[in-house]
C-alpha cells in the first residue's frame, strides 16, 4: 500500500544473524496507533516477552518515527526507541528531538527494529535504501561526539545523521541514553545500555526521498492555522520559551515552589537566580539554534569561555541540567552545570537519572550511609561541583568501587547499599523523576507515579494544571476543580486525558512544548493537520482513543511483568517529609488525598481500582480483546 | 480613537478570538481587582489567589493576554519583579470594554447565585 505521511516500511534488522529484511508498514497499526511510541509500544507488545533479561538478545530495541516527523508540521523533529527497560525491568522507552528522525523518515523507514544481538560491535549504515551492517570495532571506546564525527568522515558526508552510544552504553551502566546529533539524549529507562548489550554503537543515517502529503495545500494551511492559533493564543509561552527555552523553568518553579533542591528534600533554591534561564542566556548562551522544523528556537548554544569549566560547549541545555545539576545537587554554579551537560552528552548518560543518582549519593554521604571509603575518597557534599563532575566519569567508565555503584543507578544502588539508603532515592519503578515536586503540583504527582516508564514527567506533563484558566479546564477536561493545584479533585480525570493525548503527541512525534498551555492546539491541530498529511479522515474522538490505546498496551506489558497499584504511589518523602522553607513551608502531599486521586484516575481509566488491572470491557472497547484474553489467563484482568 | 474608551461588540470579539465559553469567573475577579487600580499579574494574583481554583501565576497570565486580545485591559506600563525569569512584567488597565465585560459577568453570577 502506498502512504502519505507515513513512509510505510519497517526495516528489521537481525544483529545476530546480520541480516536484514523490509516489512510493509500494516494498515491497522498506522491507523490505530498512529506512529513512533505507538508503533514501537505495540511492537514490543506483541514481541517481546515481558520477563526476559532487558539485556537478553530476546530483547528488541526499536527506534520509531511519526506520521509529522521530517515534514512542514512545527516541532516534528521527534522519535522514540522502545525496549524492556533495564532500570525499570518494564516498559521503556525515550524520546528525543534534533534531526535524526527527519533523516530516518526522509530514507524511508517508520520503524527500525532490532532483534538479537551482534558478535562483535557494529553500526547499521543507512543511504536510503541501502542497508548495511558494518564494523564498529573502531569506534567502540569512542565518545559519542568522536563516533559521530569518524562516521562523517568515513563516508566523507557531514550531512549525516548519527544516533549513537558512548562509553555509558558501552558498559551497560543503567543511566545509559541514546545521543543523537552530539547533544539530543533519548534519555529514559537506560535504551543506551539495551544498544550496549546488542553490541550496536551506532545508526547513521543519510536519506533523501522526503515525505509524501495528501492534500499539500490543506497542510500548509492547517501547519499555518496552528501556529497562529500557538503565537496568539499562548503568547506568553511563545515569546519567554522561544528567547530562554527550558531553562525558564527555574524560576518559573522557583516561583510555584516546586524547584527540586537538595535532592526533592525542598522546592525552592537560594541560589536559583544565578541558575536562571536569564543568567544561562547573559553568560553563556551565544546562539539559538532548533530541532527540526521547529518555531520555538528554544535550544541555546552554550560556551563556557573563562574560568575553572572554560572549553564546555554544547547545544540544547535544558533546564533538567541548570536545575539538576544546580538546585537538586545543591549547586550555584551555573559554569559547572553547563560542563556537566557536556560531559553527559559525551558519555552517552541521560541527564535526569545521572542527575538523581548524583543526588542520592550526596544525601546518604550527609547522613554517613555512604563514607569517603565507599565514594573512593570522594567529597560528596552538597555543591561540589568538582565531585559532581568526578562522579559522572566515574559512572561512564565504571570506575573503582564508586563508579561501579553510581552505574546502577539510585534504585538499584540504594538496595544494594541498604542501611537507610532506599530512602533517598527518589524513585518510582525503578525510574528516575523529572524535575518538578508534586507536593504543591499535584496533577504532576499523580502522573509522575501512574506513568508507563516509570517516575516520569514526560508521559503526562500536566502544564494545564497551572497553565490553563479554570474555566478552560472546566471545557475541555470537565471540572474546574483541576485547576487547584493542591486539591485532589479532578486530577484523575486530568491526568487520565493528558497521558492520552501526551501519547498522541509522541506518536505524531511532536514536540510537547508546541502544545503547552493552548487547549485548543490538543483538540483542533492533530486532526486536522494528520487528515490533510495523511488523506485519511481523523477526528479528535479517535486521535484521543488512539492515544488511549496505546496507554493500555503499555499498561498491560507492566501488568503482564507484575506491576499494580502498589507501584503507582511516590516516594514516602513527598508524604511525609514538608518543605521546611520558602513560601510553601508545610507543604505535603497527603497519602489519603493521593488515594483517592489515584482511585478517580482509575475509574477514569475503567481499570480495576484494587489492583489497577485494566478490565475487559475496556480493552474491548479499545479494540484490544486479544490483550484481555492474555490477561485473563495471568489471572490478572481487572475486575468490572 | 482609544479602543479602551470604546465599548465594542464583545461577543463577535470572544468569538473572532476562538474564546466563546471561555470567559467567565476567573476574568470577573481580575477585571474587579484591576477596577480598583491597575496592578501586574503577580498583584493581581496575591488578591485573587485562592478562589475559584486560581492557584498559579500563569493563569492570571494566561487570563490577563485573553482580556488583552478582546480588549478588555491593556498595558499602561512595565515594572521590576522577582516572580519570572523575564525580570519584568507588564502592567494592566481595565478599559470600558472590560467595566461592560465585568458588568455583564457580574449580573451572570447574581443570576446564577439567585
Amino acid at each position: 500500500m502506498e502512504y502519505y505521511g507515513w513512509a510505510g516500511t519497517i526495516l528489521r534488522v537481525d544483529l545476530t544473524k546480520g541480516k536484514i529484511r523490509r516489512q510493509p508498514l500494516p494498515k491497522d497499526l498506522a491507523l490505530n496507533f498512529i506512529g513512533g511510541r505507538g508503533f514501537n509500544s505495540k511492537i514490543l507488545y506483541d514481541e517481546v516477552d515481558p520477563n526476559v533479561d532487558a539485556f537478553s538478545p530476546e530483547n528488541k530495541l526499536i527506534f520509531g518515527t511519526g506520521p509529522c516527523t521530517g515534514t512542514l508540521v512545527p516541532c516534528s523533529g521527534r522519535w522514540t526507541v522502545t525496549a524492556k527497560s533495564p532500570s525499570t525491568e518494564a516498559f521503556g522507552d525515550a524520546n528525543a528531538g534534533g534531526h535524526w528522525g527527519a533523516e530516518m523518515k526522509w530514507a524511508g523507514y517508520d520503524c527500525i527494529v532490532f532483534e538479537g544481538a551482534a558478535k562483535e560491535p557494529v553500526y547499521l549504515w543507512i543511504d536510503d535504501d541501502h542497508v548495511e551492517l558494518r564494523d564498529a570495532s573502531h569506534l567502540w571506546g569512542l565518545d559519542t561526539w568522536e563516533t559521530t564525527d569518524a562516521i562523517r568522515k568515513e563516508h566523507g558526508d557531514l550531512e549525516i545523521k548519527v544516533a549513537c552510544i558512548g562509553p555509558a552504553g558501552e558498559n551497560l551502566i543503567i543511566p545509559a541514553c541514546v545521543i543523537s546529533d552530539y547533544t539530543r539524549g533519548a534519555g529514559k529507562c537506560g535504551m543506551g545500555a539495551v544498544m550496549g548489550s546488542k553490541r550496536l554503537k551506532a545508526i547513521a543515517i543519510r536519506g533523501t526521498k522526503g515525505v509524501r502529503v495528501a492534500h499539500p495545500e490543506e497542510f500548509v494551511d492547517a501547519v499555518e492555522e496552528g501556529i497562529e492559533i500557538l503565537r496568539t493564543g499562548d503568547q506568553w509561552w511563545f515569546e519567554n520559551f522561544s528567547k530562554y527555552g527550558t531553562p525558564i523553568f527555574v524560576m518559573m518553579f522557583q516561583t510555584l515552589g516546586c524547584l527540586p533542591t537538595y535532592n526533592w528534600r525542598e522546592g525552592v533554591f537560594e541560589g536559583a537566580k544565578e541558575l536562571s534561564g536569564e543568567t544561562l542566556l547573559d553568560k553563556y548562551v551565544k546562539k539559538k539554534r532548533a530541532c527540526h522544523a521547529c518555531v520555538f528556537h528554544c535550544s541555546g548554544y552554550y560556551v563556557v569561555e573563562e574560568g575553572p569549566y572554560a572549553g564546555a560547549m554544547g547545544e540544547g541545555i535544558e533546564y533538567e541540567a541548570t536545575g539538576g545539576f544546580g538546585s537538586k545537587l545543591g549547586n550555584a554554579d551555573l559554569a559547572s552545570t553547563c560542563a556537566a551537560k557536556t560531559l553527559c552528552d559525551k558519555m552517552g548518560i541521560d541527564l535526569i537519572n545521572c542527575t538523581d543518582t548524583v543526588g542520592w549519593a550526596m544525601e546518604c554521604y550527609e547522613k554517613g550511609i555512604l563514607t569517603s571509603k565507599e565514594t573512593d575518597g570522594l567529597d560528596m557534599s552538597w555543591g561540589n561541583a568538582e565531585a559532581i563532575l568526578e562522579a559522572i566519569r566515574r559512572m561512564a567508565y565504571r570506575e573503582g568501587r564508586f563508579g561501579e555503584l553510581l552505574a546502577m543507578g539510585s534504585y538499584k544502588a540504594s538496595k544494594v547499599v541498604g542501611k537507610g539508603a532506599e530512602r533517598y532515592s527518589i524513585t518510582i519503578k525503578g525510574q528516575q523523576m523529572g524535575l518538578v515536586d508534586p507536593r504543591v503540583m499535584w496533577a504532576w504527582g499523580l502522573g509522575f507515579g501512574t506513568s508507563t516508564r516509570g517516575g516520569d514527567h514526560l508521559r503526562t506533563q500536566p502544564a494545564g494544571e497551572y497553565m490553563f484558566t479554570p474555566e478552560e479546564m472546566e471545557k475541555y477536561i470537565g471540572t474546574a476543580k483541576a485547576s487547584d493545584r493542591y486539591g485532589w479533585e479532578g486530577k484523575g480525570m486530568l491526568v487520565a486525558w493528558y497521558q492520552n493525548i501526551r501519547a498522541v503527541h509522541d506518536s505524531l512525534e511532536m514536540c510537547k512544548y508546541f502544545f503547552r498551555g493552548e487547549p485548543r492546539l490538543y483538540v483542533e491541530f492533530p486532526p486536522k493537520v494528520l487528515t490533510a498529511l495523511t488523506g485519511f479522515k481523523w477526528t479528535y474522538d479517535h486521535i484521543l482513543r488512539c492515544g488511549e490505546r496505546i496507554y493500555n498496551v503499555e499498561k498491560a506489558f507492566n501488568v503482564k511483568v507484575g506491576l499494580g497499584r502498589k507501584d503507582d504511589y511516590l516516594p514516602e518523602r513527598f508524604y511525609k517529609e514538608p518543605y521546611t522553607k520558602g513560601p510553601y513551608k508545610g507543604a505535603v502531599m497527603p497519602k489519603e488525598n493521593y488515594d483517592k486521586a489515584l482511585d478517580e484516575y482509575y475509574r477514569a481509566r475503567g481499570w480495576d481500582l484494587k489492583t489497577s488491572n485494566p478490565t475487559r470491557a475496556r480493552l474491548e472497547e479499545l479494540g484490544l480483546k486479544y490483550i484481555a484474553d492474555e490477561l485473563e489467563k495471568m489471572g490478572r484482568l481487572g475486575k468490572e | 480613537m482609544d479602543v479602551g474608551q470604546q465599548v465594542e461588540d464583545l461577543e463577535s470579539l470572544i468569538k473572532s478570538e476562538g474564546l466563546e465559553g471561555l470567559i467567565g469567573e476567573t476574568h470577573r475577579l481580575i477585571l474587579s481587582s484591576l477596577e480598583k487600580g491597575n496592578k501586574t499579574a503577580t498583584e493581581v494574583l496575591r488578591e485573587i489567589e485562592g478562589k475559584h481554583y486560581i492557584t498559579s501565576y500563569w493563569q492570571v497570565v494566561r487570563a490577563l493576554l485573553q482580556l488583552k486580545r478582546i480588549r478588555c485591559v491593556r498595558e499602561v506600563g512595565r515594572r521590576r519583579t522577582e516572580t519570572t525569569t523575564a525580570g519584568i512584567e507588564p502592567i494592566y488597565a481595565i478599559t470600558a470594554n472590560g467595566r461592560h465585560l465585568l458588568k455583564t459577568l457580574e449580573k451572570r453570577r447574581s443570576r446564577s447565585r439567585s
